[in-house]
């Protein structure tokens, strides 16, 4: 795919949703499902990557980016991600009264409910290529009761079970 | 540099075994975070519209599958004309 396509792709997704890992239905839903582009093995690698190293939960599209179509695909990606920083600057200077108005508020609200929405409908099919097997599906009910219940950081839930699938196999 | 020491060493047994782990993981803290989405506008006298915005995208999109960004687009119209005291 081509990176200046692919930057357009990502910029949809992030401005649409406010970034975050809000993005990723509409990601999967561009470069899975109808460009082929993307497989859910790895843009379930992509945010397992992102939950393992420093930073915003959104870098995962740089990660995509480079699954998609190597280095430009990863610089384009980055690029889609640092433009709506740009844009909101001068978006801030004419919408800064009107982000107060209840009825924005409103319109922000359902939007985020619409995104968790979207979350459950892409959890499907990442738990369906990422659980094979009672230990897998024994790691990815631990690491929703301990991210629910514990607030344990996402970095050392991904570490322990990747430490615990390495010594106990398959 | 993470996504190409991935790719690199994937093929490695052990890697790959920790990979199938940390991927089972992130399909579970996925789940979270649309739980996460929810929370902080939930309590227990409010959380009917949350849950029925939430629902309801799910039903558009995987029952009638609307592309996401429309799914977006008719809780971005909802929100508009819902009254702002029931959506707080």
């Amino acid at each position: 795919m081509n990176a200046f396509v692919l930057y357009l792709f990502l910029l949809k997704a992030i401005v649409t949703t406010f970034s975050g890992l809000a993005s990723v239905p509409i990601v999967r839903n561009d470069l899975v499902v109808h460009r082929h582009v993307l497989t859910d093995h790895e843009l379930n690698t992509s945010l397992a990557i992102t939950r393992t190293t420093p930073g915003p939960m959104g870098l995962y599209v740089v990660s995509v980016g480079y699954f998609v179509d190597g280095t430009p695909g990863a610089v384009a990606a980055w690029l889609a991600m640092i433009t709506p920083a740009f844009l909101m600057i001068p978006l801030l200077e004419f919408a800064r009264k009107k982000v107060e108005h209840p009825r924005f508020k409103s319109v922000l609200r359902c939007v985020v409910f619409a995104s968790a929405g979207l979350l459950l409908w892409v959890t499907v099919p990442l738990a369906r290529d990422a659980i094979h097997g009672y230990l897998t599906v024994a790691i990815a009910v631990v690491a929703f009761a301990l991210a629910i219940t514990k607030r344990l950081d996402s970095l050392w839930i991904v570490l322990g079970a990747a430490v615990i699938t390495m010594i106990v196999g398959s | 540099l993470v996504t190409f020491a991935y790719e690199s060493f994937s093929e490695n047994v052990f890697v790959a075994r920790a990979i199938r782990g940390a991927l089972a993981a992130t399909a579970g803290l996925t789940l979270v975070t649309a739980i996460q989405l929810l929370r902080p506008h939930m309590n227990k006298q409010r959380y009917i519209l949350p849950v029925a915005v939430a629902l309801l995208s799910l039903l558009l999109v995987w029952k009638f599958a609307f592309p996401p960004v429309l799914v977006l687009g008719v809780a971005a119209v909802l929100g508009y004309f819902l009254p702002a005291r029931e959506s707080a």
